[in-house]
């Protein structure tokens, strides 16, 4: 078995680590870094719950070689929120009652975060597309829906973001 | 360290793998030639981590080509539109020449996996993979594209249409590497389109997708056509068929079932997971015919555009 070095930034600690050359990026985490808010659900890239964003993108973290990964930045729900300190997007989800068991959560949770990022005020459609990648077996989704449209009003308009407004279809 | 002893649970393969990486295509392809029948390159990764894991690919080396500048980039040219292999799905949506010119190909991308699949994967990864269901491969082959293989010592450019040989399989050999990929010039009055039938929206493997371009005469009729078909043979494959059937003929609905019929001649459906052999050839001629309606659409307003003073 052979290792490869690399650096690697997550949630904003510099890390260097030495890892097996096919170890993946979801077992760095988990594994070396303690971060097991990050889920292994399917290990097939299939079900969204190993989603963490890798260099501004949305990925299934199960699916990357993390040998590859030198040089590169990682998010995880660790570094979105912590007890007591919630990021805006958790507290909707919360408030919008969109977790149930809470496995699928974490991944659900990144991806509102990578389409808030780049699409600040999406369509029902849009979410959709957004989340396509993240699978919930409890919820039937329109909870989740609900919770990224909050998620939405609260990061732009913090004072006026109302649960009344998302609830329902557009 | 807690937890390590479960790493690798699904797959003692991985621990005898062995990392290259390399930082310029020269380095790339002497790693590839120390020893290629065990050696693959790697850049996105999402099919191929499963492909190693599960044992349907054979490797104890990996080259990393997702650090290589050469095989990252879009150029386009007078000559026609050139995309480097590692150019990842998301990156092909986000281009707005590609969204402009060849919104198939846009659409095929756009219509692959998930966003988490999108950001990683690469097109040349589609390619290399020979899948008979390549989303990009299909639309690629209804643009008329070229691949160029490099290895060490030489290098070879063959249409895609001549690419694939079988499920998985390919006439690149173990030792090159995919560099460019070469669509023609872009020609007035032409227009392209996907259509990809499955089970859902997203994270599916087509039941059956279609590919068509068109290029229009100053009359409306057909000067050229492409239909290339997936998940209805063992490769992606194009539709000579239908495509004789459309030559001269007007961009009409008519002709358009007609040469929806006739690639019923060129599909090899199979029973499997996603849908029966029976259900295909039903699909077939439905599918062509609304992907060779939507090609013309979409070649007659970007003509419309040109009229606009040119504006694109």
């Amino acid at each position: 078995m052979t290792t490869s070095r690399i650096s690697l930034l997550v949630n904003g600690i510099q890390h260097d680590l030495e890892v097996e050359d096919g170890e993946r990026l979801l077992d760095v985490l988990r594994n070396r870094l303690g971060l097991v808010g990050v889920k292994e659900g399917c290990s097939t890239g299939e079900c969204g719950a190993c989603s963490v964003i890798l260099d501004g993108k949305l990925v299934s973290s199960c699916l990357i070689f993390a040998a590859q990964l030198d040089g590169s930045e990682v998010v995880t729900i660790e570094g979105l929120g912590k007890p007591g300190a919630l990021h805006p997007i958790q507290e909707a989800f919360l408030e919008a009652g969109a977790i149930q068991c809470g496995f699928c959560t974490p991944g659900m949770v990144m991806a509102c975060k990578w389409l808030l990022d780049y699409n600040p005020n999406p369509s029902e459609t849009e979410i959709r597309e957004a989340m396509s990648g993240n699978l919930c077996r409890c919820t039937g989704y329109q909870k989740i829906v609900e919770a990224v449209r909050l998620a939405a009003q609260k990061l732009r308009a913090p004072s006026t973001a109302e649960l009344s407004s998302v609830k329902g279809g557009e | 360290m807690a937890g390590t002893k479960n790493m690798f649970a699904r797959g003692d393969r991985m621990r005898e793998l062995t990392f290259y990486h390399p930082h310029s295509l020269e380095e790339a392809l002497e790693c590839l030639a120390r020893d290629p029948e065990a050696t693959k390159v790697v850049a996105g990764g999402t099919d191929l981590y499963l492909q190693v894991r599960e044992k349907q690919v054979d490797a104890k080396f990996m080259v990393d080509l997702s650090h290589i500048p050469e095989l990252h980039f879009f150029r386009d040219e007078a000559g026609g539109t050139t995309l480097g292999p590692t150019l990842t799905f998301a990156e092909l949506m986000q281009n707005q020449t590609l969204c402009r010119r060849f919104p198939g190909l846009v659409e095929a991308a756009g219509r692959i996996g998930s966003p988490q699949v999108r950001n990683r994967g690469t097109v040349g990864g589609n390619i290399g993979r020979a899948s008979p269901a390549g989303d990009c491969s299909v639309a690629l082959l209804s643009l008329g594209a070229e691949v160029t293989l490099r290895s060490l010592k030489e290098q070879r450019t063959v249409p895609l249409s001549e690419f694939f040989t079988g499920p998985g399989s390919h006439i690149g050999r173990p030792e090159e590497v995919i560099t460019e990929i070469r669509l023609p010039a872009w020609a007035g009055r032409s227009g392209c389109s996907f259509i990809k039938l499955g089970k859902r929206k997203a994270l599916i493997l087509a039941i059956a997708a279609v590919a068509a371009y068109v290029e229009l005469d100053e009359k409306s009729r057909v000067r050229l056509a492409r239909v290339a078909l997936g998940s209805l043979a063992p490769t992606p494959r194009r539709s000579f068929s239908a495509e004789a059937a459309l030559e001269g003929q007007p961009a009409s609905m008519e002709a358009f079932v007609e040469a929806g019929q006739a690639a019923l001649a060129d599909i090899d459906p199979i029973d499997d997971l996603r849908a029966s052999a029976d259900y295909r050839r039903e699909v077939t001629p439905v599918l062509v015919r609304r992907a060779l309606s939507m090609a013309a659409e979409c070649a007659r307003s970007l003509d419309l555009d040109k009229s606009w003073g040119g504006y694109r």
